[in-house]
């Protein structure tokens, strides 16, 4: 995606793009989460395990997304850089935002669900 | 639903607000007054070039040495380009010093039939060449031997004349060519009296002509600051600082101007706060301007010894007249911005670092950080007496004893600390201009 970074403002253009792209990433997750939620067809019977596999997915999904955005910060971004002391400073932003990135998707997916209408697919996630 | 699109809203305006405060940073970007403004800057204590209309006043010293000079190769080979320039001839017979010609023709046939003539008056052609001020030559043995007086063996008679010239801002250049004369091992000296800062003077017109003869010596007198020269053919500056490719670059007054992209806070951080590549703190942060050192040779008789930086935030001043500057006078110097390295210029380098205290509090101009920085002689330390190999050029044998009066001359010339050149004319080696951007 880009050439070398070598001066501080890219090492500062570089931070910002990547809290924004793995912002976006986990908001892709998000919508990810509920289309797995809703191919998950509902258990007929006395005993529907249908949610703790949601529940599952969604916990997947999490990681998944942490990993996912450290995979495109490093593939983008980290591999790049070749100054020391820009390196440390970059790992630290790029966990940080792959951090937040996971936790934009669990807490909006989590307001999703909880937003949603009882005995829907989506709430049956967090009950 | 709208509580998601109330918080990104709110992020929004947050994000905006920040891009604006952030922007909010200026820089002097017309520096095309730069030149003005460093002139107008000059101290110019009446170390004036020399008028380029000068005309050349050349001296001979109807002695011995100018009658074995036709059989010297380096003397015929010097001799041509001397008569080019056009001199105006004076000879020194005795005591009488006369205006020949400045006749070409007539000058080479008097070159050609020189007689000795005793009691040369060395030391009143010397005189009269200070008191032209223009550029002249004087050819001689230095032999001055006064009627009833004496030879003159051990007297600096040239020393009162060669201060007058160097306090002037000029230059003296003496060639000491070693001829045996009567079982004597005697010096032809062809003193130069002309002002580096002229394009093409004597000396270079000379230098050019004069073959490379491993006996023959030269020292180069003068009480101004010498020049610098770069290990890459500019200055080199450290990379975080993102100096723009437009520069102004000026070898004849000495000065360079760039416009620097990056921020203070990152040069901060990257540049005085640098790690290698363990992550450990180097010592000083790296250097922000490298790669220049001092142009001097041997023959110079002075070199720096110590140097000192004198930074100037000079963006009010610059900004504040739209028009020419008059004369400038700088304002009190910052400190914490910049230092010299030591340790490098134990080596001859000069390199430039952040200064250890650099915290951003010294930068307060307003439209910008247009900053001045000069590298002064602190202290500089004579180059002369050191050399015997070619001081001793400077002494000589003669019928009357060892007579080392040239040698004297010049060392009391360099030995008084009022021609030093920190304590004449203007200390400033190089000046380099820098137009950054507000803290």
């Amino acid at each position: 995606m880009v050439s070398k970074i070598t001066t501080a403002v890219q090492l500062h253009q570089a931070e910002m793009a990547t809290y924004m792209t793995d912002a976006i990433i986990g908001i892709a997750f998000i919508v990810l989460i509920i289309i797995i939620a809703n191919m998950i067809s509902w258990q007929p019977g006395a005993h529907d395990g249908s949610p703790a596999k949601r529940r599952v997915w969604f916990w997947i999904m999490a990681v998944t997304c942490l990993f996912t955005s450290l995979g495109v910060n490093y593939f983008s971004w980290l591999r790049h850089i070749s100054k020391a002391q820009f390196v440390t400073e970059y790992i630290i932003h790029m966990i940080a935002a792959a951090v937040v990135g996971s936790l934009i998707y669990a807490g909006i997916t989590y307001i999703i669900c909880k937003m949603q209408k009882k005995d829907t697919k989506l709430a049956s996630i967090f009950k | 639903m709208k509580r998601i699109t109330k918080s990104l809203s709110t992020l929004c305006a947050v994000i905006m607000i920040v891009t604006a405060t952030v922007s909010c940073t200026y820089r002097v970007e017309d520096l095309v007054r730069i030149g003005e403004f460093h002139k107008a800057s000059l101290n110019d204590s009446g170390n004036k070039a020399m008028n380029e209309e000068t005309k050349v006043d050349l001296y001979i010293d109807y002695s011995d040495c100018m009658i074995t000079a036709t059989k010297s190769p380096y003397y015929t080979s010097v001799q041509p380009a001397i008569i080019a320039c056009n001199p105006n001839y004076y000879s020194i017979k005795g005591n009488e010093i006369k205006f020949e010609t400045n006749d070409k023709m007539k000058i080479h046939q008097l070159l050609n039939t020189i007689r000795n003539v005793d009691y040369s008056n060395i030391k009143g052609a010397v005189d009269s060449i200070i008191a032209n001020k223009n550029q002249a030559i004087i050819i001689t043995d230095g032999e001055f031997y006064q009627k009833g007086v004496g030879a003159n063996l051990n007297n600096p008679y040239l020393a009162d004349e060669f201060k007058e010239w160097l306090t002037m801002g000029y230059d003296i250049y003496i060639y000491s060519e070693p001829y045996t004369f009567q079982g004597y091992t005697k010096n032809r000296y062809y003193m130069l009296f002309t002002d580096n800062k002229l394009e093409d003077n004597i000396q270079k017109i000379f230098s050019r002509n004069a073959p490379k003869q491993d006996d023959v010596k030269m020292v180069h007198l003068y009480s101004g600051t010498p020049t610098v020269k770069f290990a890459n053919g500019k200055t080199e500056f450290n990379e975080q600082m993102l100096v723009t490719e437009d520069a102004e670059v000026n070898a004849s007054l000495s000065y360079e101007c760039h416009t620097v992209d990056a921020y203070w806070d990152d040069m901060h951080n990257y540049i005085l706060n640098a790690t290698d590549d363990e992550g450990n703190l180097i010592k000083g942060g790296e250097p922000v301007i490298k790669g220049i050192s001092i142009n001097t040779t041997d023959e110079d008789a002075y070199k720096p010894a110590e140097l000192e930086l004198k930074c100037y935030e000079i963006s009010d001043m610059y900004m504040a007249s739209d028009s020419s500057f008059g004369k400038v006078t700088l304002p009190a110097a910052i400190k914490d911005l910049f230092v010299l390295d030591e340790e490098e210029w134990k080596n001859g380098e000069i390199v430039i670092k952040l200064h250890p205290d650099f915290d951003g509090s010294c930068l307060t101009g307003g439209e910008g950080n247009l900053i001045r920085v000069d590298i002064c002689v602190k202290k500089s330390e004579e180059n002369f007496t050191n050399k015997p190999e070619i001081g001793g050029n400077f002494k000589f044998d003669s019928p009357w004893g060892f007579n080392t009066s040239v040698y004297e001359s010049l060392k009391q010339v360099l030995l008084d600390p009022a021609i030093s050149p920190e304590n004449s004319g203007s200390p400033i080696i190089y000046t380099i201009y820098l137009s950054t951007y507000t803290i």
